[in-house]
């Protein structure tokens, strides 16, 4: 493990990267996820407390709220486009404009609360996860609902979509993640290794790779074709929350103790952990340039950071 | 609340338009005009024994809280560790650090029973179950304090709630009158909506009192079919006099505050807690509550962020447990020792607890259900003897094993803590049936004397 020495109230160091914390963004309830926009201006935040908050990410400053779900939202994310999407406890999906304002679109179906979501990074696929223990799949374009993909044996808590949209990868508390071929709309592969619940998953940008964060203190590296390739064990922590950054080099994780870790994918080495949050980090996301980190955590808060290399290693 | 609009306008009288608003507040909240003026009391300001209640809305964890089980399996034990109190051999959360070193100002029951399992705040405000209530309904401990000590002098309220309008409406229960009547409903300075609809009233009607008072004439007139007010109406003017005395107006408003106080109570949220449904982690209340025992209020009540925590996805036990213990810990513990260095320690009873305990196994979705056959409460203040914990549970957190405490003894003593002597005390009933404050079975905690 990475010495980790807190610089001060707004910077953390290891021997290799340097995170100085630039905004801390507030909800009224826990914050469930965060995604900067495409153009990387713009940060989207969701929360328990119902609503969808958009900030500047030059100054930090509060733009606007997207209000129309009825309970918690569990995942924010942004279409290629630059559209808006959201998904919520309430069962629902929802696009917004660029801008935010009014929902124009909502996908309904899933029969017990909805948990988990993400957007293909080209394309037009949504994939969404549920306390139904299915994997449901809609088309941003259509508005259409694309397939239901049942299998998981107990409440889905993640799921991720490859980058254009041909794979996606669930899991939850049946401990299992399962591989789906998006064409075919079936099930590629389940893959075991967890002993406790798969609560967050992610695709490397080149979709040679795929990253599985367990409730079990592992965080699992795996290939496409569902081998596994490395895992960074820690024992006394539980993983919640996990994302590449943008060149792949870098995974970044938040635990339920408060903490984010950062792994050198290519070294297979940690390079960073600090607590960050005083509770739960639901939700991790690189800006497009991989300079920016924002962290979701239960503590109501967002905080976005800037990550550098240490000037040693410059 | 009632509805003004207009600009900010100072009235003819002095009066700013937000004074009218808190104001209209009172009015709304189940105005108590005619126990108001029924005593011309003791003038001048002196100490009265009250009752501060933090209602925990939705029943929190005793085992997580007060009452850790290091000895239960892992399924039941939780992820918190205790930490050792400012009294020897008392343990409670970690994530109650402050609350630890003020363990000598609080006395723990860890074993509280008698809870009816349902998920309101009526039990923890009247000590009695909503079924089989007599005619009229139970009072609240406020309500049977107004009927039987009137208010603290000319000017003061006896019985005020905090707790705002949420969508969960038995969390928000302030605490009824039942057959105590309506004349000693708490004043809701919080309540958005008006019991006896006053938002007929326009901002050009309140230009002067004259004015205002023509308006509760009118809101007299409504309520009068209802008989709510019936034989109030010569009260009218001096209630109005109460309405805008500054006693109560300075008590509630926090700017007047050093803002070093508002700052260690913590401040807070004060958006309704959890979703919407729940009464807000609003620090500022705790210390709102400490000004108006001050300005004479006997009993002040507050529903108090939302504990209802069986688990994912809305968070888990301990997710919403890290979020809410440090909060209360820095609001209480602020409190407590507010109490303490104004020399009001020995004259006001604090009462923190919720409807039930909870489960002690933890579901799958890493929360704890309801628990009515235990759970915990914390008391302070009040002369009562503090530094100890009363009662234990068994290994697991499931039922007593020592000295089981009923929901109706805490009410007893805070009863007597109030002067009041539940064996002799009656307060009959619609029906005109004298009625018991509590079961006559029940006692005041001989450990607390």
């Amino acid at each position: 493990m990475p010495d980790t020495v807190l610089r001060s109230d707004t910077v953390v160091t290891s021997d290799t990267v340097r995170l100085e914390r630039r905004h801390s963004l507030t909800h009224g309830n826990a914050a469930y996820s965060a995604a900067f926009s495409p153009d990387g201006k713009r940060l989207a935040t969701a929360s328990l407390d119902n609503t969808v908050k958009l900030w500047s990410v030059a100054d930090g400053q509060h733009v606007g709220t997207l209000k129309g779900h009825g309970d918690g939202v569990a995942f924010v994310g942004f279409l290629p486009d630059g559209r808006i999407v959201t998904a919520s406890l309430d069962k629902s999906l929802k696009i917004w404009p660029a801008d935010g304002g009014t929902a124009t679109a909502t996908f309904t179906g899933h029969q017990d609360y909805l948990t988990c979501a993400a957007a293909a990074r080209t394309g037009t696929l949504l994939v969404s996860g549920s306390f139904d223990k299915t994997v449901r799949l809609w088309d941003s374009q259509t508005n259409a609902p694309v397939a239901v993909l049942a299998g998981h044996e107990a409440s889905v808590q993640a799921v991720a979509i490859s980058g254009t949209g041909k794979l996606v990868a669930s899991g939850g508390d049946d401990r299992s993640v399962r591989l789906w071929n998006v064409e075919s709309k079936s099930l590629f592969k389940a893959l075991p290794g967890h002993s406790r619940a798969v609560e967050g998953l992610a695709f490397s940008p080149d979709e040679a790779f795929f990253a599985s964060a367990g409730a079990d203190g592992s965080l699992r590296l795996w290939t496409v074709a569902g081998d596994s390739v490395a895992a960074f064990e820690v024992p006394a922590e539980r993983f919640k929350s996990v994302c590449f950054s943008p060149d792949g080099r870098l995974l970044a994780a938040g635990t339920f103790e408060g903490n984010v870790h950062l792994w050198s994918v290519a070294d297979r080495q940690e390079v960073f952990v600090a607590k960050v949050h005083k509770n739960s980090v639901y939700g991790v996301a690189f800006d497009s340039t991989g300079k920016l980190l924002a962290t979701a955590g239960f503590d109501r808060t967002i905080h976005v950071w800037s990550v550098e290399p240490t000037e040693s290693v410059k | 609340m009632m509805t003004l609009l207009g600009p900010q306008h100072q009235f003819c009288d002095g009066l700013t338009r937000r004074s009218f608003l808190k104001i209209g507040g009172l009015a709304m909240g189940g105005l108590s005009l005619p126990q108001l003026l029924q005593a011309e009391a003791a003038s001048g300001r002196k100490s009265h024994k009250s009752v501060i209640m933090v209602f925990l809305s939705g029943g929190p964890p005793h085992q997580d809280m007060v009452d850790l089980k290091m000895d239960a399996p892992v399924e039941i034990r939780g992820e918190f560790k205790p930490i050792a109190t400012n009294v020897p051999g008392i343990d409670i959360c970690e994530h109650l650090p402050l609350l630890a070193q003020r363990m000598d100002r609080l006395a723990i029951i860890r074993s509280l029973v008698g809870s009816e399992g349902r998920h309101a705040a009526f039990q923890c405000m009247t000590g009695h179950s909503v079924n089989g209530q007599p005619a009229g309904g139970w009072p609240s401990l406020g309500a049977a304090v107004s009927k039987i000590q009137g208010p603290v002098r000319s000017g003061t309220l006896p019985f005020v709630s905090l707790s705002p309008r949420m969508k969960n409406a038995t969390w928000g229960d302030p605490g009824q009158a039942g057959f105590a009547g309506q004349a000693h409903a708490p004043f809701s300075p919080n309540a958005e909506q008006a019991r006896l609809g006053l938002s007929g009233i326009s901002l050009e009607g309140l230009r002067g009192r004259k004015s205002l008072l023509d308006g509760i004439d009118r809101l007299k007139r409504e309520a009068d079919q209802s008989g709510a007010l019936i034989g109030l109406e010569s009260q009218y003017q001096a209630a109005f006099g109460i309405l805008t005395s500054s006693q109560l107006v300075d008590a509630l408003d926090l700017e007047q505050e050093d803002p070093r106080v508002r700052d260690r109570y913590g401040r807070g949220a004060i958006e309704n807690a959890g979703y919407g449904d729940a009464g807000p982690l609003m620090n500022d209340y705790l210390l709102a509550a400490r000004r108006l025992v001050e300005a004479g209020a006997r009993v002040v009540t507050l529903a108090y962020g939302r504990w209802d925590w069986h688990g994912r996805p809305h968070g888990t036990n301990f997710e919403n447990a890290r979020d809410h213990f440090p909060v209360l810990d820095q609001g209480l513990t602020a409190l407590l020792d507010d109490l303490h260095d104004r020399g009001l320690d020995k004259d006001v009873s604090v009462v923190v607890w919720g409807e039930f305990g909870r489960t002690p196994t933890i579901n799958k979705n890493g929360g704890r259900d309801h628990w009515p056959q235990v759970a915990c409460a914390m008391l302070a203040g009040g002369g009562m003897r503090t530094g100890q914990v009363i009662g234990s549970t068994n290994r697991l957190g499931e039922h007593p094993r020592e000295r089981p405490v009923h929901f109706q003894e805490v009410f007893a003593t805070l009863y007597r803590n109030m002067g009041i002597d539940v064996s002799k005390t009656m307060i009959p009933d619609v029906s005109g049936r004298p009625q018991y404050l509590v079961d006559p079975i029940h006692e005041p905690l001989p450990e607390l004397a």
